[in-house]
Order: C-alpha cells, then sequence, then structure tokens
C-alpha cells in the first residue's frame, strides 16, 4: 500500500501494524477459530432445513405426499423423488432418514391443510357453476362456491353445500380418526342425540308426567328448544345452527348448561326451574 | 479464493493487534479474539478479493472496538474506596509508547482516520466506508491528523548542553574565584 507520507510517523503507524501476536494468544485464538468454524457439508440441519423448504415449495403442487410410495401416481411420485435426489439431501443414513420423516410431516400437514389432489375426496354428483360442471377440490371450496342465492329464499344454497359431503376426504366420511373432517362439519341430527341430551330429555318427560298427575300446569314445552316448530339442522358453520344451539340452551336452562360440561351419561342435576322460551 | 480462518488470522491479526492497540482499546488481545471469531463463523459467507477481505475485518474490528467501548462505559465498577475523578491511565503500549500516547492526543475522529489508513493499511475509499464518510472528510482528517501527530513524534531532538567555556589562566596570579561567584571580597595580592 502506498503512503500519501512517508514522514516517520507514518513509518512508525506502519510498523505498528506489523507486530506479531504473542504466540499464546494466537494459538489461543487459533483453537477458538477451529471450534467456531462451521464444517461445510457435515450439517445435520441442513437435510431438515432443506426438507422442510422442498415440502413449502411443493404445497401447491403434487405435495411431498409423492414422495411416499403408493399414494399418488406413479409419475408425480417419481418427480418429488428426482428433485429430492437433486437436491442431495443425503449425506448419511441419519440424514436421509430425518428428511423422509420431515418431508412425511410436511405432506401429512400439506394434505390436512389443503387437501391436495393427492387426497381422495367425496366428488359424486358434486357439481359447481352455471352450466354445471363437476367440482374437484374441497369441501371448504365446494361451500365457498355456493353462496346463498337471494332469487331461492327458500332454499339457503350455502347451507345446502355446507352439510352435503362433496369435497370431503373419503376418510373422514369413513370414520378416520387422523383427518380433520371433524364434528363441527357433520350436520347436526336432531335423531343422533348425546347422553347427555337423552337425560334431559327423559328428565324432563318424567317431571312432565309428575306434573300431569299432580295436576300441575299444562306440561312443559314438547321437547328442549323446539316450541317453534321443526328447524334445520344445526350445523358448525352456519347461523341458524348457532341459533338453534342457543335456543336450546336456554330452554333447557341450567339442565341444558350443565349438559354441555358433563361427559355423556351423566344424568343432570335435579332442576326446579326452566325457562320458557 | 478461499481462506481459512486460520490463514486469514495470521495474515491480518497483526494489523487488527496494532488497530486496537493504537486505538487504546481495553483489552486488545481479548478483542482480536472476539473479531476473528466473528470472522471464523461468517468467512464461509464472504465473498470478495484480499482487498475486500481486509476491508471486511476490519470493519468488524471498528465495530467490536465500539461495542466494547460502549460496554465499558456502562458496566459499574465496585470499589471500596473514594472513586478518583479521573480515570486512571490506560497502559503504556508494550511497542511504541510514544507513538500511541501522540495518538490519544489527536481527536477520536482523526486518530480512527490515521490509524485505518497506515495501521490497518486501508485505502482512502476503505477507510471512509468503514467510517461511513466521504473520502474528502477522510483526506482532510488525514492531513490534519498527520500534521498534529508530525509535531509530536517527529520533533527533533534538543541540542545537547552546550560545555562550560575554559576558565582563563594566568601565570603569576593564583586562580581566583571570580566576582560573581564568590560573595567575599579578597584584597589583591602584591
Amino acid at each position: 500500500m502506498e503512503h500519501d507520507d512517508q514522514s516517520p510517523a507514518v513509518r512508525r503507524l506502519h510498523e505498528l501494524g506489523t507486530q506479531p501476536v504473542d504466540p499464546d494468544v494466537a494459538a489461543r485464538h487459533q483453537a477458538y477459530l477451529s471450534a467456531a468454524t462451521p464444517a461445510p457439508g457435515r450439517s445435520r440441519m441442513r437435510p431438515l432445513l432443506a426438507g422442510t423448504m422442498l415440502a413449502g415449495a411443493l404445497l401447491g403442487g403434487t405435495g411431498l405426499a409423492a414422495a411416499l410410495p403408493g399414494s399418488l401416481p406413479e409419475q408425480a411420485g417419481s418427480v418429488a423423488r428426482e428433485v429430492l435426489a437433486a437436491a442431495q439431501l443425503v449425506d448419511d443414513e441419519d440424514g436421509d432418514k430425518k428428511a423422509e420423516q420431515a418431508a412425511k410431516k410436511a405432506a401429512r400437514a400439506a394434505a390436512r391443510a389443503e387437501g391436495g389432489p393427492g387426497t381422495e375426496r367425496f366428488l359424486e354428483g358434486c357439481t359447481v357453476g352455471d352450466p354445471p360442471e363437476p367440482f374437484k377440490g374441497n369441501h371448504g371450496q365446494y361451500v365457498k362456491a355456493h353462496p346463498d342465492d337471494p332469487a331461492t329464499p327458500d332454499v339457503n344454497e350455502r347451507q345446502v353445500a355446507a352439510e352435503s359431503d362433496c369435497g370431503k376426504p373419503l376418510s373422514s366420511l369413513n370414520g378416520d380418526d387422523e383427518s380433520e373432517a371433524n364434528e363441527a362439519d357433520e350436520p347436526k341430527d336432531e335423531t343422533r342425540s348425546t347422553g347427555a341430551d337423552k337425560a334431559a330429555e327423559a328428565k324432563a318427560a318424567a317431571e312432565a308426567r309428575k306434573d300431569a298427575a299432580e295436576g300441575g300446569e299444562a306440561g312443559r314445552p314438547e321437547s328442549p328448544g323446539n316450541s317453534e316448530g321443526p328447524k334445520p339442522p344445526a350445523t358448525a358453520d352456519n347461523e341458524q345452527g348457532a341459533e338453534n344451539r342457543a335456543t336450546e340452551r336456554g330452554s333447557s336452562g341450567d339442565a341444558g348448561k350443565a349438559a354441555e360440561n358433563r361427559p355423556e351419561g351423566v344424568g343432570p342435576p335435579t332442576s326446579t326451574s326452566t325457562s320458557t322460551p | 479464493m478461499a481462506s481459512s480462518a486460520e490463514d486469514v488470522y495470521r495474515r491480518l491479526a497483526p494489523p487488527v493487534l496494532g488497530y486496537l492497540r493504537a486505538q487504546r482499546a481495553p483489552d486488545p488481545e481479548d478483542l482480536l479474539g472476539e473479531v476473528f471469531l466473528q470472522v471464523a463463523r461468517d468467512l464461509h459467507k464472504f465473498e470478495g478479493d484480499d482487498a475486500a477481505l481486509r476491508r471486511w475485518v476490519f470493519a468488524i474490528a471498528h465495530n467490536r472496538l465500539l461495542d466494547a467501548r460502549r460496554r465499558a462505559s456502562r458496566r459499574p465498577r465496585l470499589v471500596d474506596r473514594d472513586v478518583p475523578h479521573a480515570p486512571a491511565p490506560p497502559p503504556a503500549d508494550p511497542f511504541d509508547p510514544e507513538l500511541v500516547e501522540a495518538l490519544s492526543r489527536l481527536t477520536p475522529d482523526q486518530r480512527e482516520v490515521v490509524v485505518l489508513r497506515f495501521v490497518a493499511d486501508l485505502p482512502l475509499a476503505d477507510v471512509a466506508r468503514i467510517t461511513g464518510r466521504r473520502v474528502g472528510a477522510v483526506k482532510a482528517m488525514q492531513h490534519r491528523a498527520l500534521e498534529t501527530l508530525s509535531s509530536l513524534v517527529d520533533r527533533p531532538a534538543p541540542p545537547p548542553p552546550a560545555p562550560p567555556p575554559p576558565a582563563a589562566a594566568s601565570p603569576t596570579l593564583a586562580v581566583l574565584p571570580s566576582a560573581a561567584e564568590d560573595n567575599l571580597t579578597t584584597p589583591p595580592v602584591s
């Protein structure tokens, strides 16, 4: 390096920068450096990270479920396997295993979240649009594709779509625990009452009989919350269902509320008062 | 060309240590270790030639020095006696204490510039980049700093004291002390 000025001060400054480090200090520092330098290509995290990133990149497409043998058409599966191989995730057996586990986990999450084309769904008779075309997608998409039409006030198209099984994974319809087709999606059928509801009904019926026998007031409403006539079955994702549930709770009073908090099959506590809608 | 951390240490540790000493860092050798620890951690991300590497390492050294000074200024020191009003002066530099002392007389900015320029051996543009200044400003600071340093460090040695003039001797008279040196009066010898 050239100096602007070769005065003694500059020369001495330059010499200050050439003095060697004390050998003991240098040895200690060198030891730290060896420990601190990351070893290239031997990081255990790289396969996991790369696997997770690939899973994210493929979410919109075939998903890494394609990497799992037998779950997808061969073509998609082979593409995913080639991509994984090209990324050279495998450094050693452990890295391979971990990358595969990460990929499987990501694929399951992807399938659950998006329900990609890899998941088998109920699509029989499910159509969308005008003119109707065969629908292909998940249940949420099916419901969104069927908004309520004001021109047909008697029918709530969205509700009907929500109650249908269109787009739901077949495994959920077959009662598979792993899927996320949850109870909230299934229509709440009045005939499928829980043990707590049954107990409440039985209790109400018994009290009605007792009242009638004792010559008391005209009986209670025939069923908890249904004095307004038949209501469409409640589902998790419609307001009517929420209204129904609120009404049920309100009319059954303490018994209804307690029933929610009690495990099935346990009878309600004795209640002397109930609210009438 | 890919360099290992040890390689970089062998080449750049002496100027970095000189830089830290010239800047009167609280513990220059300890700080040197911190600087190269960070270099070792991040070297795999670095891309550039030797000049860029040098600039990068000194930028790290500059920042670590600022951190160390901030830490030292914030750290409370518990003592069981009265705290002196002025901080104790740092220990003298083992190599060139006079030069380091002269550097401490410069303003912090001037010192930074002149040390990066001549101890770290960086070009003006790199010094400007590290210190966040324009090249023109760095040049002006360097000029003023060197003037001050030269006046402190490049002073000519004071002339040796002049030898006393030889005393004048008479063959007939005894040598008497001059009246200026002796207040006593002595009658002349006839």
